[in-house]
């Protein structure tokens, strides 16, 4: 690997109870990378990815999001746990998207994107405005800026909400798995704008179940199973010669009924 | 596969079809409702007119009479600062009820407890009272004479009792209104809103507080309407509002049932009041209203849904 990697993660490990999400869990996504995470329900993506942004802590590892040791300050070499504060800023430059659509239902679409902007960020009313303007135009979004959530398609929403995190200029965007709680007609919109992110360069961590956007648009695909991560390698590799069987076992599932014909291999 | 016996075929085609006996029966209905409730209304109003001990002369002087103008005044005064204790109260009672901290919860749960179960009367006379049981009030350190204290009577003549009474009373039920809003808001709203680097404080300012609002405002005016009617309680220990003052009038000139009338004209008005301002933010305040204004159909209106399938990728 020729630049050092943007995110380090290290022998990540969380629990709930006896129950382990995450199981020392060492990866590393470079800058400019699209990482997707795939596999089955309950292994460990979702929390991974919010580990990613501070939304949830971990027991044991560590975690490097570029210059940023997350969840720790160093004081004077001794790392000090983040206050609130900290930690709020922090996620002030990652980008999140989640599954289920999360606009400000009582805000129109602009005023939703300019949000964090102008009281997060603290830019005037005026700059947020064009720049959420210019990047609603991005998202297909031009005519809806007073709009309010409830008048938008599922798909719009999901739109809305990736303009709403890039008007934060982040360093990275996270997807959880952004198009599952979609309308089947409606995932393509959305995915179509993540994949023109990914060709702009922007750092992304995809969790998904779309097996195509993966093979596509994804640099490399990880392969998490009961909180292990089974797989890490090319969409080829991953798709066509999985090394694990849990991997080949997953893949099979997924095609065995799907929409879409099946894949490689 | 089950082969039922019923292999008549039941012909698709169009035939006439005659509804208009629907719309009729539903239309003789409708005035035979009408009908009776005009009936019991007249009747009722004949037999209240008619009463030779129904003084409309004296409703009508002391509707506007400068001492229930004054009492009004007081009841008024008394309804606006104990909705304003109480909401504030309330605010903090919700947050400590839904606190991290059990043993804040559990100071909240108390208070709701206490509050709530001892009869609103019943707290009015304790605080009134409390002078007869605790002669000194003030603050200081226990145990000792240092700090500031006086007169129980003195530090809370009646109206601040009752102030004192009705306000906690009203904290205690905010509280729970309150934090119904407050649960009401989608969990992803929050989350949305810490993703985006907002603080905990910026988030309820933000985000939480706003949505909460809209399904605090129906309770919220209900209750407002029950605080005003429940100020009246205060005539058992005289403090000159509404309701003490048209008693003491009656007491003198035995026009019982004309001078509740002009109570109750009074605090109809007042919640004529309160309606309307409970209508006004609850327009304000609604998606519907807002959908409304950008003319979205009634039918999309009640069942988003529809919207949304209509406008399927642009």
């Amino acid at each position: 690997m020729t630049s050092p990697a943007f995110i380090r993660i290290r022998d990540l490990t969380k629990s709930y109870g006896s129950n382990r999400v995450l199981d020392a869990i060492t990866l590393d996504i470079r800058e400019g990378e699209t990482r997707c995470i795939i596999g089955p329900s309950g292994s460990g993506k979702s929390t991974l990815l919010r580990c990613l942004n501070a939304l949830t802590g971990f027991d044991s590892g560590a975690l490097v999001v570029g210059s940023t040791r997350v969840g720790y300050t160093d004081r004077d070499g001794v790392l000090k746990p983040w206050t609130p504060r900290e930690a709020a800023s922090f996620r002030s430059r990652i980008g999140f998207v989640a599954q289920h659509v999360n606009l400000f239902s009582h805000r129109t679409v602009i005023e939703n994107v300019i949000e964090g902007p102008v009281h997060v960020l603290g830019i005037s009313d005026t700059v947020a405005r064009r720049r959420a303007a210019d990047l609603l135009a991005r998202v297909g979004l031009a005519d809806k800026h007073d709009s309010y959530p409830i008048q938008l398609s599922g798909g719009q929403q999901q739109r809305a909400a990736i303009a709403r995190a890039l008007a934060m200029e982040p360093q990275v965007m996270l997807f959880d798995e952004a198009t599952s709680a979609l309308d089947p007609e409606l995932v393509a919109e959305v995915l179509n704008v993540m994949a023109a992110l990914s060709a702009d360069g922007m750092t992304m961590v995809v969790v998904t179940h779309e097996m195509r956007f993966a093979q596509e648009a994804g640099d490399r695909i990880a392969v998490l199973d009961a909180g292990r991560l089974i797989e890490d390698g090319t969409a080829d590799e991953v798709f066509g010669r999985p090394r694990h069987a849990r991997t080949a076992e997953f893949l099979k599932d997924h095609f065995a009924f799907s929409r879409q014909p099946a894949l490689a291999g | 596969m089950p082969t039922s016996p019923a292999s008549t075929i039941i012909p698709l085609e169009d035939r006439p079809v005659d509804d208009s006996g629907r719309g009729r029966r539903r239309h003789v209905r409708d005035i035979a409702v009408w009908l009776v409730a005009v009936l019991i209304t007249a009747y009722a109003a004949v037999i209240v007119a008619a009463n030779p001990a129904m003084r409309w002369d004296s409703i009508g002087k002391f509707l506007t009479a400068p001492i229930i103008i004054q009492g009004l005044g007081v009841t008024i005064l008394l309804t606006v600062a104990s909705a304003i204790i109480g909401f504030a109260g309330g605010l903090v009672i919700a947050l400590m009820r839904m606190s991290a901290n059990p043993l804040v919860r559990t100071i909240a749960i108390a208070y709701l407890g206490f509050f709530r179960a001892v009869p609103l009367l019943v707290q009015l006379l304790i605080w009134y009272n409390l002078g007869t049981f605790f002669p000194r009030l003030g603050i200081g350190i226990p145990f000792t004479d240092i700090g500031l204290y006086g007169a129980t009577n003195d530090l809370l003549p009646p109206i601040t009792a009752c102030l004192v009474a009705i306000g906690l009373n009203q904290a205690a039920y905010m509280g729970e209104i309150i934090r119904g809003g407050l649960i009401s808001v989608q969990p992803g709203q929050i989350e949305a809103a810490t993703a985006l680097g907002m603080t905990r404080t910026k988030a309820f300012r933000r985000v939480i507080a706003p949505q909460a609002a809209r399904s605090i405002i129906p309770p919220l005016g209900n209750d407002t309407i029950n605080l005003l009617k429940a100020t009246s309680l205060v005539s058992i220990v005289g403090v000159g509002d509404l309701m003490t003052r048209a008693q003491g009038i009656y007491a003198t000139n035995y026009q019982v049932i004309p001078l509740l009338i002009v109570a109750s004209i009074w605090y109809l008005a007042l919640t004529a009041i309160i309606s309307i301002v409970q209508g006004l933010l609850e327009r304000r305040l609604s998606i519907a209203h807002i959908a409304d204004r950008n003319a979205i159909p009634l039918l999309d209106r009640l069942w988003p849904r529809a919207t949304k399938r209509q406008e399927v990728t642009p």
